[in-house]
């Protein structure tokens, strides 16, 4: 289960970095990205239960179809015509390294996402 | 050892440094051609457009013009890729030959210097890096400039006219005053040797000193629109901007044009593009 919120926890924390660094450059779709995210969550927190579940499953959807575009985008360079040079000089060890934990991580929320401590059982146990 | 042993091994000695001393100045020569044939290869990784941007800076630097070096970062062409890669990085190379007397205005005059993959870009574009280096070296020893005069080296136009973009869209916020921008792009191929040059310029006053000096110099010109070059950056954010061009309207293209065959330049008729831009400059300047 710790595994699923440090999985949760990092794909967080760069996607603020992702969001904050094109932010600056006056480009906002990494920042409308962690914004769905956060919505997803702020969701899941409010309402708790199964709609928690959901919202881990859907972040964990989303960030494993960035994963996904990762791989297939380095497939299309690599062995596609030479579209970008800015692209194909991206594909380093840490493109990869990301890609790979989107991907898996992604799937990991899916299948066993965070279980966040309902207020009523919480209230039971005191 | 008798004196002739010593000598013998002095004499080898001299010999093997000399060798060297050769070799080494060979290779020099080899790896740092200067003037345009150090713009022919191709420029599309970063280290080979980092390589000519520093070999930019390096010819400038001969003549007691110090460039700079203006890195930036910027968004993928698609938004949706900033979901994916990285920012897009670059370095465009600039520099300011003041005025000689207190001016608010500016000229600024350009050429991308990158090159497209596969193409060892000779008339596309080290045919207008060149010219626009020969100009900062001609502008800079004019005895009287009444404007300021910018000369920069835009980066990856070929992927979108990127650099030329970010520099616009800085002057812009800068909230300085721009006279004019001047643009060369491909002026080193003549099919036909008539010396006709595109010139993409907005009517009015630009368009009659460019029409005149042209006329004074002999040299033809067909008036033509296109938005594919470096100077459509500075018309986007409101500026006046003029692109020099070998004769597209006419369709005397450089058949090597992005192809692998583009690595010779017509000297000649690049030259009398250089004269043009220059004689106009000079008449900016003077007024």
């Amino acid at each position: 289960m710790k595994a699923a919120w440090g999985i949760l926890a990092l794909s967080l924390l760069l996607w603020v970095r992702r969001a904050a660094e094109f932010a600056l450059l006056d480009r906002f779709a990494p920042a409308a990205f962690l914004a769905v995210g956060m919505a997803l969550m702020g969701w899941g927190v409010v309402r708790r239960g199964n709609t928690w579940r959901r919202a881990m499953r859907l972040w964990g959807l989303l960030i494993g179809l960035i994963g996904l575009a990762g791989f297939a985008l380095a497939i299309a360079l690599h062995w596609g015509p030479p579209v970008s040079q800015h692209g194909i000089e991206s594909l380093t060890l840490p493109y990869f390294a990301a890609s790979a934990f989107y991907l898996l991580g992604g799937v990991w929320l899916m299948i066993r996402p965070p279980v966040l401590a309902d207020p009523a059982d919480a209230a039971s146990v005191v | 050892m008798g004196l002739r042993g010593k000598l013998g091994i002095a004499a080898a000695g001299l010999a093997g440094f000399l060798m060297v001393a050769g070799h080494t100045q060979a290779l020099r020569a080899t790896e740092y051609a200067t003037g345009i044939e150090a713009f022919v290869g191709e420029r599309v990784t970063t280290e080979q457009r980092r390589t000519a941007a520093v070999r930019i800076m390096s010819e400038l630097a001969e003549a007691g013009i110090d460039a700079k070096l203006q890195p930036y970062d910027t968004g993928n062409t698609n938004w949706a890729l900033d979901l994916v890669l990285p920012p897009v990085s670059g370095a465009n190379v600039a520099v300011e030959i003041p005025s000689t007397e207190p001016s608010e205005q500016t000229i600024v005059i350009g050429a991308h210097y990158d090159s497209v993959k596969g193409s060892p870009g000779a008339d596309d574009n080290a045919s207008g890096t060149y010219a626009v280096i020969e100009l900062a070296k001609r502008v800079s020893e004019l005895p009287v400039r009444r404007m300021n005069v910018v000369f920069v080296w835009f980066d990856q136009e070929e992927v979108g006219l990127v650099g030329s973009k970010i520099f616009a869209a800085n002057w812009k916020a800068s909230g300085l005053p721009l006279h004019s921008m001047h643009n060369i792009d491909m002026i080193g191929f003549d099919g036909n040797g008539d010396g006709r040059f595109d010139l993409d310029v907005p009517d009015g006053e630009l368009a009659e000193i460019y029409l005149r000096e042209a006329e004074a110099l002999g040299i033809p010109i067909a008036r033509d629109t296109f938005n594919s070059s470096d100077h459509a950056s500075f018309r986007k954010v409101g500026f006046r901007a003029v692109c020099l061009s070998e004769d597209f309207s006419n369709k005397d293209i450089n058949p090597t044009y992005h192809r692998g065959g583009d690595k010779t330049i017509d000297r000649e008729y690049m030259q009398s593009g250089i004269d043009l831009v220059a004689a106009v400059t000079r008449r900016l300047l003077e007024k």
